[in-house]
């Protein structure tokens, strides 16, 4: 077999729209909104047969009952893909469904397989964050971590503390800004074109169809936000307001080799350049995005001069900011997350990952004059992960 | 709605079926417009499946005026996970000491599901799962249906010494043409009570478009917006001048009179004579006539037999009264059966398909 590397692609991604945490899905199980996201995925993507995807990534948090049973294999099985499709499960917390990406892109890019779905869930209704977590005493006995490492509001506190100059006010105006870019591309039609009816049943109410993200606050204002409780410190920054809330949802993506996809006659919506994942101080994760991207930018030898488009998970404000400040670019640059982020459509864990990179997707398809964009987001417990994409629609100079 | 029905006295209490509304929006499905979603769902699992008892067939009523007002551009009916709905609830049935209340019964469940073929917004049944009797008539009175590819349909009244008198015997053969509708009424019922899988009612004509379970929901309420868009067109036919009647009516009979040792039993040949006047009548008349069969079978022993025999085969076999608990049992792990006559064999047979242990049959 040959042992040169082979160009990967992203075909298509989907995702179904984003609940509030045991709200418009609280009656809805985790793999049934997986299920939903990959059969929506396969029916817009009618070329290609179910018996050619040659393997199912699915990431969750949270990997216990109806996330649970290896959800990559249960979730294939249950969306009536052929047995002879398998499947298997991920987990790197946030990263999950970057992490699918990555690792389903690494088995394509050697020539293991051809063409297959990356994805991820999290219904934090049915798991709340640390659920059956039992975290090793050593890790405080042994000062391996600080205290704040596990709480996630507690690690945005300290990266304030960390760079004084990222106000409390520049997070609630990149929030407010967040809130108001999801309004404007909910209002031109832009998020609709990716997220897949989901049905949604509540016991009480009966049967419903979930069309659109519930967790949006398009009303949102600075003022409001200023006087919001800080609930991981007193006198603090971090507030519900300029952070990604808790919420439920799945996502999934079509991922094949670049010869594969032509011969196929499907979309080609990305090509990956690179990727790469970095560790940091656990106590400040959210500062994980930029040694990740570093890092990446070397291997691909490019630099931030390179990137027109930058999908950013919004776990928290500040982690935005510390990534922005860091890379000298401004707060409102219009490269970075022009359709608004996780503050505003919601994060539902390991599923995040293949948002960023629908929406890059789209901004790609929008901007021709754009040649390399990057996916990348913070991780619990102290990592980042960044991938590098290529424009296939660039038609500057090469 | 006026009519108010309570129970007879001794009869159980109901278990009422709850119909409850919701909006949905077909924008994201290409139609600009809301449709109103009905959900059957007696908030049970699916082991005790929805039914309609008289304030079940209200709660409808109910839900429909409020699917109604919400002016939505069409209405749909679906049940809860896996069951659409298995009938009328028939356990009252048997407690009715006058015709008048078998005849009010009738009425009610006509003046409620009628309602959905006369409302003038076009309305559809998304059959989610098991769809019998009074169940699958709800969805006939519905001007679409979309079925689950795993879900069984059935008219089995006159299995039971009934006829489907919610509506069943009239609509069905003027949708379907006499010998289909013999077919599912007479034949399928007679047969042991055959359902239909979801491919046979499609091809029946009882159902309009098969969707797998796993994105039912969705894809039905596709077909909803595919079906005002006029992107799909469902044609009916006017089985009215249709050749088949006479032969399809004959052998309908004959397969009821060989059934019974050549007796005529009253619901095989009541079920005929509705079918027969679906060729000409008008909807409402047939609803009438059906009334009136109803109230007339109900009162009749042989209905009352039919219901306990049912009742002991059906209820009573899953769940024998005044059996030790399960938990009490000893484990058996292997079997021996002495004999080898047709009834030794059987045990033994009986006996490796329930235990799963080795069994030996020595003689």
């Amino acid at each position: 077999m040959s042992q040169s590397l082979r160009t990967v692609v992203l075909v298509d991604a989907v995702r179904t729209p984003f609940g509030k945490a045991g709200s418009m899905y609280a009656g809805t199980r985790a793999d049934d909104l997986m299920v939903r996201a990959m059969r929506g995925l396969l029916e817009r993507n009618p070329k290609v047969a179910p018996d050619a995807i040659e393997d199912v990534a699915i990431a969750a948090a949270t990997q216990t009952g109806d996330q649970g049973m290896n959800i990559g294999r249960s979730a294939t099985l249950l969306a009536g893909l052929p047995q002879s499709v398998p499947g298997y499960s991920i987990d790197r917390w946030c990263a999950g469904a970057m992490t699918a990406t990555t690792t389903i892109a690494g088995a394509i890019a050697m020539g293991a397989i051809d063409i297959a779905i990356a994805g991820g869930v999290e219904h934090m209704g049915n798991h709340p964050m640390g659920e059956l977590m039992d975290p090793n005493p050593r890790y405080l006995a042994e000062k391996l971590v600080e205290q704040d490492a596990l709480a996630m509001g507690a690690t945005a506190e300290r990266l304030h503390d960390r760079f004084p100059q990222l106000t409390k006010e520049r997070a609630d105006r990149y929030a407010y800004n967040s809130q108001m870019k999801t309004a404007q591309a909910y209002a031109d039609g832009k998020l609709q074109r990716d997220l897949i009816p989901t049905a949604a049943r509540n016991p009480e109410l009966g049967w419903g169809i979930a069309t659109v993200d519930e967790a949006p606050r398009p009303t949102t204002t600075m003022e409001g936000l200023a006087g919001l409780k800080t609930p991981f410190r007193p006198a603090g920054r971090v507030t519900a307001g300029n952070s990604s809330g808790l919420n439920d949802g799945a996502t999934a993506a079509l991922l094949a080799s670049e010869a594969k996809a032509q011969e196929l006659g499907l979309s080609i919506k990305a090509r990956l350049v690179t990727y790469a994942f970095a560790g940091v101080e656990p106590e400040v994760m959210g500062y994980g995005p930029v040694p990740s991207t570093i890092k990446a930018l070397e291997k691909a030898g490019l630099s931030m001069a390179d990137i027109g488009a930058i999908e950013i998970n919004e776990a928290f404000a500040v982690q935005v900011l510390a990534f922005l400040d860091h890379f000298g670019i401004a707060d409102d640059d219009p490269r970075v997350n022009p359709y608004g982020g996780a503050i505003a459509v919601g994060h539902p864990l390991a599923s995040s990952g293949v948002r960023l990179m629908l929406n890059l997707a789209r901004t790609f398809e929008e901007k021709p004059d754009v040649r390399y964009g990057i996916t990348t987001m913070c991780i619990g417990l102290g990592m980042g992960g960044t991938v590098i994409w290529e424009n296939p629609h660039y038609k500057g100079a090469k | 709605m006026t009519t108010t029905i309570t129970l007879p006295e001794g009869a159980p209490e109901e278990v009422v079926t709850h119909a409850l509304v919701r909006d949905v929006d077909l924008t994201p499905f290409g139609f600009a417009g809301t449709l109103a979603l009905i959900t059957l769902d007696n908030g049970l699992d699916h082991t005790r499946p929805n039914t309609f008892g008289p304030q079940s067939v209200q709660a409808l009523d109910a839900a429909i005026t409020d699917a109604a007002a919400r002016k939505p551009a069409a209405i749909a009916i679906t049940g809860k996970p896996f069951i659409f709905a298995a009938g009328a609830d028939l356990s009252a049935l048997a407690f009715l000491k006058e015709r008048n209340q078998a005849l009010a019964i009738g009425k009610l469940g006509h003046d409620v599901f009628r309602r959905l073929d006369e409302i003038g917004i076009p309305t559809f049944a998304f059959i989610n799962g098991l769809a019998l009797g009074g169940g699958l008539e709800v969805g006939l009175h519905c001007n679409y249906r979309t079925l689950a590819t795993t879900a069984f349909t059935a008219l089995p009244e006159v299995f039971l010494g009934l006829v489907p008198g919610w509506g069943g015997a009239t609509i069905l053969p003027k949708l379907i043409g006499p010998e289909r509708a013999v077919q599912v009424i007479i034949h399928n019922a007679l047969n042991n009570n055959t359902m239909m899988k979801a491919k046979d009612a499609l091809a029946l004509g009882v159902v309009d478009a098969v969707y797998e379970p796993a994105d039912f929901l969705e894809k039905s309420v596709a077909f909803v917006a595919a079906v005002l868009k006029g992107d799909t067109k469902i044609e009916r036919k006017d089985y009215s001048s249709d050749p088949a009647w006479d032969t399809a009516l004959a052998a309908g009979r004959a397969a009821a009179l060989k059934k019974y040792g050549g007796a005529e039993i009253a619901s095989p040949m009541r079920a005929l004579e509705l079918i027969k006047a679906a060729q000409h009548n008008k909807k409402g008349e047939g609803f009438d006539a059906e009334d009136s069969v109803l109230a007339d079978l109900t009162m009749s022993d042989p209905l009352r037999a039919s219901l306990y025999a049912f009742n002991l085969i059906q209820k009573k076999r899953k769940k024998v009264e005044g059996a030790p608990k399960p938990a009490l049992a000893r484990k058996v792990a292997r079997v021996g059966v002495v004999g080898a006559g047709l009834m030794a064999s059987q045990l033994a047979l009986l006996l490796v398909r329930n235990l799963k242990c080795p069994v030996h049959d020595r003689y």
